[in-house]
């Protein structure tokens, strides 16, 4: 399975497995997000780079979501 | 339907007055619309709903977040600046707000045709019918299990149980319910446009015996109860189109945002994330994209208030698009009732001879045709000169286009279209006066309707057939012309009938001696010619026209086929008002140009507001043109702004902008001057004002 057809499968099966996908999150913003921001941003704490992963991730989300009504117009 | 004689098929009730007068169906109570609207406007804060809007549900995104900024202002990271708490808190309100205000507006517009369901709803209730067994029997059984096929008796004071067909008896029906016609329609079996009744409404005298066509919950009202609610409501194909430019820039302008705080920071000027999330709400297209779906629910509601059903929101906005107009002539351009003016005598006969096989001719014809030359004929002397119990009727159609009477002893008498009677003489071994198309040419200058009368293999005469022109119908055309609007008209009389008519009227083209299939062979052709047609139709012989028009308008008269072929009814059967739906269509596709226009114009005004206070420390203050208080001041005036124009344009969203029979350019230049211009400067002027009032209580 490629990467393009596990995105697609993911896509599809998150609303049905949310579980998967949110430790999935977790796991990635505990493990490589927060920890990139932390070491990146000068004089921040640990809870303001978790905030801001979040944020990166949430700005993410809608950028998908926005391309997403941009090809299926119709669905929103 | 238009035919060269006494067409059997006109409609029974043709309304009469202004239009405006009867522009708003009176039993539609807006009563409690607002407070409705309000409380559905925090229902549709659910993400779920939210999702459907992109541009909205950003900002109620943006809004949560700013809400956590507000709780704790260094959640990213610390930010320089005072009252940061009270800023970003104010900065949610205001986001709340326009999300608020968006869905208000869409609230407000679902309201009125929720108004118009409940309306509706309570005609709809679970009535006893009296339903006819295969023995004779009659069991009362509840409306509710009746099906497609059974047989039902109804009795004055009854609510018929269902849509059905009538198959005996002639009653007087209340089709108030539906129509908001006070005046009761006649229901007799086998004609046209009479014998279909609709469910809910109220028979008032006689009996009838109904067939039932729809399945419980399938019927006219449920149909109309789901399209005026709104529960069968999908986007239009411009709908769509606008939804993805509106999520296209709203993309762009995010991505624009996330990319700032790394050049903020390169210019030594960093900026808050509640000041991004402003300057992303100021930047994507607020306005259209919070009213979008409102102007579309508008503009069927007000084809709904036209007493027009339509199926959808797309044959609305199809409307808008249409190029050529396929009219009948008959109700439509001339007033319909044809009125017979004068027997002309041929050959050696007397205009006696005339009136008394006119009048026999027409003893069975109750169309106003009919009657007006029995009328004429009774003026004249004539009188019955045979048992009329004992004759036969010859019912119009439009293959034989003529009708009459087979009197006893084999004596037939006719009368229609020339040509066909023509035809009847000539197969009865008959000859052809020389001096008929003489008459027939006399009565088509006119612009009159000839119909040829013949005895058995003899022709006596011709009957003119006064046609009267609406008043104002020339000037209509000529405003549709402007428009970009071809005008067709179709119709059963002879070339020179239809000249006439068509030059007094002003129509572009017209078809004469048109049938029932030149109807759908003018649409395809115009169609294959990249034309979007629309027409108006009642009869079953017009369903596949109907079908195939982009725009079709049954007539609630007409026949359960051509209703259900057309993607609109016209509960007024007032075929006219194809002209009124054009120009509602065009006027939702304008409103929406226009308020889409306004909203990006919008954009310049708030760009120069927030982006130079924002990069001060990068030495763009000089584009601060509007010289704002402060950073924090002038990103509150330009939210302020932006939440407030939402509200201001609701009326304008939902009452559409003022309709002008402009052709596309002018249209368009008249746009852009208004909110194109209006668009860039009325920002710069509101957010200086309110920048002033937030300097001066303090909160800047």
């Amino acid at each position: 399975m490629d990467v393009l057809e596990g995105v697609s499968f993911i896509w599809v099966q998150w609303r049905r497995q949310k579980l998967p996908l949110q430790l999935l999150i977790a796991l990635c913003l505990n493990l490589a997000i927060a920890p990139a921001v932390y070491a990146a941003v000068d004089g921040v704490q640990r809870r303001q780079a978790w905030a801001i992963g979040l944020l990166g991730l949430v700005t993410l989300g809608l950028t998908i979501y926005l391309f997403d009504v941009v090809f299926r117009p119709e669905r929103y | 339907m238009d035919s060269t004689t006494s067409s059997p098929i006109s409609p029974r009730r043709r309304p009469t007055g202004p239009r405006e007068g009867r522009k708003h169906t009176p039993k539609v109570s807006r009563k409690g619309l607002y407070q409705r609207a309000i409380r559905d406007a925090f229902t549709k804060l659910n993400l779920r709903q939210m999702v459907k809007n992109p541009v909205m549900f950003l900002v109620w995104v943006g809004t949560i977040i700013t809400a956590l900024l507000t709780i704790d202002p260094a959640l990213f990271g610390t930010v320089p600046g005072e009252n940061l708490r009270v800023f970003n808190g104010l900065i949610t309100i205001i986001l709340f707000l326009t999300v608020l205000f968006a869905n208000f507006a869409e609230a407000v517009a679902e309201g009125r045709g929720k108004a118009q369901a409940d309306a509706l709803r309570s005609t709809k209730s679970d009535t006893l019918a009296r339903k006819l067994l295969n023995d004779g029997s009659i069991q009362e059984v509840s409306s509710t299990t009746l099906r497609r096929g059974d047989r039902v008796q109804v009795i004055a004071g009854d609510l018929i149980p269902a849509d059905g067909e009538v198959i005996a008896g002639v009653a007087s029906v209340d089709e108030s319910a539906i129509t908001g016609e006070s005046a009761p329609v006649l229901k007799e079996p086998g004609s046209d446009v009479a014998s279909s009744v609709t469910g809910g409404t109220r028979i008032i005298s006689d009996e009838l015996t109904i067939q039932i066509t729809a399945d419980p919950g399938k019927g006219f009202i449920d149909r109309m109860i789901s399209l005026v609610e709104g529960a069968e409501r999908s986007k239009t194909p411009n709908e769509i189109a606008l939804t993805v430019l509106l999520a296209v820039l709203t993309l762009v302008f995010l991505l624009v945002i996330a990319t700032l705080p790394f050049l903020a920071n390169y210019v030594q000027s960093p900026v808050s994330v509640a000041i991004l999330i402003a300057l992303l709400v100021a930047l994507i297209p607020t306005t259209i994209g919070g009213l979008l779906s409102a102007i579309g629910i508008a503009g069927m509601d007000r084809v709904a208030q036209f007493n027009v059903i339509a199926t959808s929101g797309r044959a609305v906005e199809a409307c808008g698009d249409v190029n050529t107009l396929v009219l009948d002539k008959t109700g439509t351009i001339t007033l319909g009732n044809r009125l017979a003016e004068e027997f002309i005598p041929v050959k050696e006969h007397s205009e006696d001879d005339v009136a008394k096989v006119a009048f026999a001719a027409s003893i069975f014809d109750q169309t106003p045709e009919g009657k007006s030359i029995v009328r004429l004929a009774n003026k004249l002397g004539s009188a019955l000169e045979f048992d009329w119990s004992k004759a036969e009727a010859v019912d119009f159609s439009a293959k034989t286009r003529m009708s009459g009477t087979n009197l006893p002893h084999g004596v037939e008498v006719r009368k229609g279209a020339v040509e066909a009677i023509k035809g009847f003489v000539r197969s009865r071994n008959g000859q052809i006066p020389t001096d008929l198309d003489a008459a027939y040419e006399r009565v088509s200058r006119l612009g009159g309707t000839p119909l040829a009368v013949a005895l058995n293999g003899d022709i006596y005469g011709v009957i003119y057939l006064k046609d009267i022109i609406k008043p104002g119908i020339k000037e209509r055309f000529d405003q549709l012309r402007r428009m970009g609007v071809r005008t067709i008209m179709l119709t059963g009389d002879n070339q020179i009938t239809a000249a006439v008519i068509a030059q007094e009227a002003g129509v572009d083209d017209f078809i004469a001696e048109a049938t029932p299939e030149d109807k759908i062979a003018v649409i395809q052709r115009e169609q294959a010619a990249g034309k979007l047609v629309a027409m108006t139709g009642d009869g079953t012989n017009d369903a596949p026209a109907l079908a195939q028009a982009n725009v079709g308008v049954a007539m609630n008269s007409g026949t359960q086929a051509a209703k259900e072929a057309a993607n609109m009814v016209d509960l007024d059967s007032d075929p006219t008002k194809l002209i009124d739906i054009v120009a509602i269509g065009k006027q939702l596709l304008i409103t929406r140009g226009a308020l889409t226009t306004f909203s990006i114009a919008n954009d310049i005004a708030k760009y120069f507001a927030i982006i130079p206070v924002i990069f001060t420390a990068a030495g763009i203050e000089r584009l601060n043109i509007m010289n704002l208080a402060s950073t924090q001041s002038a990103v509150l005036s330009a939210l302020i702004y932006n939440a407030l124009i939402i509200p201001a344009l609701i009326p304008l969203a939902l009452t559409g902008v003022k309709f002008r029979p402009l052709n596309a350019n002018q249209l368009l230049q008249r746009n852009i001057l208004l909110y194109g211009l209006g668009g860039v400067v009325a920002p710069f002027v509101a957010i200086k004002v309110i920048d002033v009032v937030i300097a001066a209580v303090g909160l800047g």
